[in-house]
């Protein structure tokens, strides 16, 4: 306690910090000057606040979400948004600057703000006054059956100085957002139907076009069709069929034509000639021959000249000339090539080949063969009927060339069915390609119609729709509350801006204490001492106040209490006079409790 | 509860009949029997200058007179009290009142103190006033003094020839009747020393109060305090500054310091020490 030397000089600031009660009275009561000051001020400046303030008078009009009359089973609306959702697009688009401006155009709003402000700041201030107010309920919500807020009803409100505009600008709000709330819907119903007929008009052009390419397709693959593969395939089996019979007629023509050779093989075709004494006549080809031989023999014997000879000579040359030029028959030919064949090797076996004998020799051989195969070529190597004097042969003869042709026409009609077959077959092959563009088309041309179907099919539902937005039916605002003339103003909250105010002095003044205590390197209290100079007070002398200052501080209570009283009865009779006489309010203020 | 009533009322006159002091609160401290009874200044009749102050002057100047009131007279007596306590304790008997800065109320404290142990049983009070740049002791008494201590430093006078009594039996005052040129010079010089020597002769048991100017303000205060026995500081809350009282006290690390003071203070008197 009385140690000589400091203990502890040094600032303890944990220490300072707490400071009790009563320390915060001594604070209070050392800054008291500054506390009255500014508690004095704000609580005048509030009062001057809450009095100056012009009221502002509040018309609202509540507008009620009706729903749908009819029921949504029968007929279901094309406007699917939330309610409160399409409010806020209304909000919007009532809430535009046009919109506003010819408001304040109409009603002459904020004359005097907007000669001196920006058209925005004027907008602002009417958007600010105008103010919307969702009242919801809990439903449940039809669409996903899960219990949500809806909105059922709401609020539209404007404020204004003067009751008359503000009820005015409130009932024109009103409309604007009933009117807009028409055209929205409308307008929405309306873009579905259009938008679901342009739709449909582009199925039906797609669909056309589907249908023209189905035709031109089918027309060029009539035969390859997936459908006619099975008629393709019976056609098939049935020209198979056909090449059989053909095959068999075949077989039995070529037989019946190798027996009909056979047969004229064995027959002369000319018919034995008997004469009166039943000597048998030789054929002209016969004596030819037999004359041939004669003459043979007898050229050994005579000379050409001889008369013999000659005489041959000119009967075989008769003779040929009765047989015509296929007297010359095929068979002589050959026996003359034969012949002459044999001459050759004889011939060859002596000469060269380069011998003009051996030469001449060949060059009579060709030509002989080409004369022969020429006229194998062109002439049967039947006689002629002209001298066929046998009926039986020239029967038989008929029989055979009807088989030939018979057989040559069925040889056409073979080829003719074979290819038919490969056509057949053709077609088959390329059937499951064309299947699959056909099929491929097809699905095309479903899923049109499908599609068509169904847009045809919202298209009148959005028709029914829109007629029943047009005719008012579906959901829709109704005034249950038109606005009304306010006749009390809904600010300023003259009493809460004056006990408010109060208690913002209260505080600040506080505040004002704790910046200047904070601020304040002084000594105030034992503690502080302590912790400076390590001893505790040894007394604590209070300030002295002389018999003057305590009569000066009497008078200046007296002086204050006066002034106060003064302030009050100041107080009151504004209150009286500009607020509400004192005995309504009186009872007013009774009724409440 | 009476019988505890009547009990402390025979024990108080019973020490009244002994000699000591009813307000005495300090019964059981030992020095009060060691103390001798006041009796004339040092039996040496000597007589002092007497002035009589206006008591509405004093009253004006917060100086503590007949009409003061309890509540300021009462936190003095008890700082009197303390001081003695320590001062007995010790063995010292010369204090001066330092502040750091000007306003501090450090005159206002060293007469109040003076005249608060003049007014005691034991002890006398010899206040010196030594703020010879503004020495200010005489006119909060409303006294034009003819002489002054800068006589005594200037050897001109005897310390006796300076002492005057405000008309209180256990006080006497030297003041300083003019501002004194180069006062640290002559503070800080033997006669300083002699200056106490003499104060403390006055009385057998005079305490000698001196008033010093602001440590802070000049270096007198710095000359002078070797002399006495130890140093009384007083703060003036909310003034004197907590940086103040640091740079003060750093001056004061070869002094005694017999105790802090808070002067002008705003605590009310029921919160304070008891």
């Amino acid at each position: 306690m009385n140690s000589t030397t400091p203990i502890n000089t040094e600032f303890d600031d944990d220490i300072e910090s707490e400071k009790s009660l009563a320390d915060w009275i001594n604070a209070i009561k050392r800054r008291k000057t500054a506390v009255f000051i500014t508690t004095g001020l704000l609580i005048l400046i509030t009062i001057l606040l809450a009095f100056i303030l012009p009221a502002k008078y509040r018309s609202t009009a509540t507008i009620l979400i009706e729903q749908q009359e009819i029921p949504q089973d029968f007929v279901r609306s094309t406007i699917t948004t939330y309610a409160d959702q399409r409010l806020q697009i209304i909000q919007q688009r009532v809430m535009t600057s046009s919109n506003l401006f010819q408001m304040i155009n109409k009603f002459n709003l904020y004359q005097d703000m907007l000669e001196k402000e920006p058209r925005e700041v004027v907008l602002e201030k009417i958007r600010d006054a105008i103010s919307l107010d969702f009242i919801s309920a809990d439903v449940i919500d039809p669409r996903s059956g899960r219990p949500v807020q809806a909105t059922i009803a709401f609020n539209v409100s404007y404020d204004h100085e003067s009751p008359a505009l503000a009820h005015k600008v409130a009932n024109e709000i009103t409309s604007l957002f009933l009117n807009e709330n028409i055209k929205e819907r409308t307008r929405k119903a309306q873009d579905a139907t259009r938008f679901l007929e342009e739709e449909a008009r582009k199925l039906e052009q797609e669909i056309n076009q589907l249908e023209v390419n189905l035709a031109e397709f089918k027309t060029g693959n009539v035969e390859k069709l997936p459908e006619l593969v099975s008629m393709n395939l019976s056609l098939i089996d049935r020209t198979d069929q056909e090449i059989k019979q053909v095959d068999q007629q075949l077989r039995t023509l070529r037989e019946r034509k190798i027996y009909l050779q056979s047969e004229l093989a064995q027959m002369n075709p000319n018919q034995a000639l008997y004469s009166e004494q039943g000597e048998r006549l030789l054929g002209s080809g016969d004596r030819l021959k037999i004359l041939k031989i004669e003459l043979a023999r007898l050229s050994g014997i005579y000379s050409d000249t001889h008369p013999d000879i000659q005489r041959i000579n000119r009967e075989i040359s008769a003779l040929e000339k009765e047989r015509g030029g296929s007297q010359n028959s095929n068979n002589g030919i050959r026996s003359e090539i034969v012949l002459l064949k044999q001459q050759l090797s004889e011939a060859e076996q002596k000469y060269s080949s380069n011998h003009p004998d051996i030469k001449s020799l060949k060059r009579t051989i060709t030509s002989l063969e080409t004369s022969l195969n020429s006229r194998s070529a062109t002439n049967n190597t039947y006689p002629a009927n002209t001298d066929i004097s046998n009926p039986a042969y020239s029967q038989l003869l008929a029989q055979l060339e009807a088989s030939n042709s018979e057989y040559n026409s069925l040889t056409v009609t073979r080829s003719s069915l074979r290819a038919k077959i490969q056509m057949l077959e053709q077609r088959l092959i390329d059937s499951p390609e064309v299947e699959r563009k056909y099929s491929a088309l097809i699905r095309n041309y479903d899923n049109a119609k499908l599609k068509y179907t169904d847009v045809k099919a919202k298209l009148s539902e959005a028709r029914i729709g829109e007629s029943l937005e047009l005719g008012e039916q579906s959901e829709k605002f109704t005034i249950i509350e038109p606005p009304l003339l306010p006749e009390q103003p809904v600010s300023p909250n003259r009493p809460a801006i004056i006990i408010l105010g109060f208690l913002l002095s209260g505080i600040v003044a506080f505040g004002v204490v704790i910046v200047r205590e904070s601020l304040d390197d002084s000594i105030y209290d034992r503690s502080t001492v302590f912790q400076l100079t390590g001893f505790m007070p040894l007394a604590v002398l209070p300030t002295m106040y002389t018999i003057e200052e305590v009569a000066r501080s009497k008078k200046n209570k007296m002086i204050l209490v006066a002034l106060f009283s003064l302030f009050i009865l100041a107080f009151l009779m504004l209150v009286h006079f500009l607020y509400l006489p004192l005995d309504v309010l009186f009872y007013k203020v009774l009724r409440k409790i | 509860m009476d019988k505890i009533t009547k009990a402390l009322k025979r024990a108080r006159l019973n020490r009244i009949s002994q000699g000591g002091s009813p307000n005495k609160r300090f019964t059981h401290e030992p020095y009060i029997e060691k103390l001798t009874p006041k009796s004339d200044w040092s039996g040496r009749n000597e007589v002092f200058a007497e002035f009589t102050p206006d008591t509405l002057l004093l009253e004006k100047n917060r100086i503590l007179n007949d009409a003061s009131r309890e509540e300021i007279v009462q936190p003095y007596k008890v700082l009197r009290t303390r001081l003695l306590h320590i001062l007995n304790d010790k063995g010292w008997s010369s204090v001066a009142i330092v502040s750091p800065t000007k306003d501090d109320g450090k005159t206002t404290v060293a007469i109040n103190l003076s005249i608060s142990i003049g007014n005691s049983m034991q002890n006398r009070a010899v206040l010196l006033d030594l703020d010879m740049l503004t020495p200010s002791i005489h006119s909060l008494y409303g006294y034009e003094p003819v002489n002054g201590l800068e006589d005594y430093y200037k050897n001109k006078l005897e310390l006796r020839d300076i002492l005057v009594s405000p008309n209180l039996d256990g006080l006497v005052i030297a003041p300083s009747a003019r501002p004194l040129q180069g006062s640290s010079e002559y503070l800080s010089t033997e006669k300083s020393q002699q200056l106490i020597a003499e104060a403390k002769s006055v009385s057998g048991n005079s305490i000698v109060l001196v008033d010093l100017p602001p440590m802070l303000v000049s270096d007198d205060a710095i000359s002078f305090v070797p002399y006495v026995d130890a140093v009384l500081l007083v703060v003036r809350e909310g003034v004197t500054s907590k940086l103040d009282v640091q740079r003060t006290l750093e001056m004061l690390t070869d002094t005694n310091i017999a105790g802090v003071v808070i002067n002008d203070s705003l605590e009310p008197a029921t919160l304070g020490y008891y």
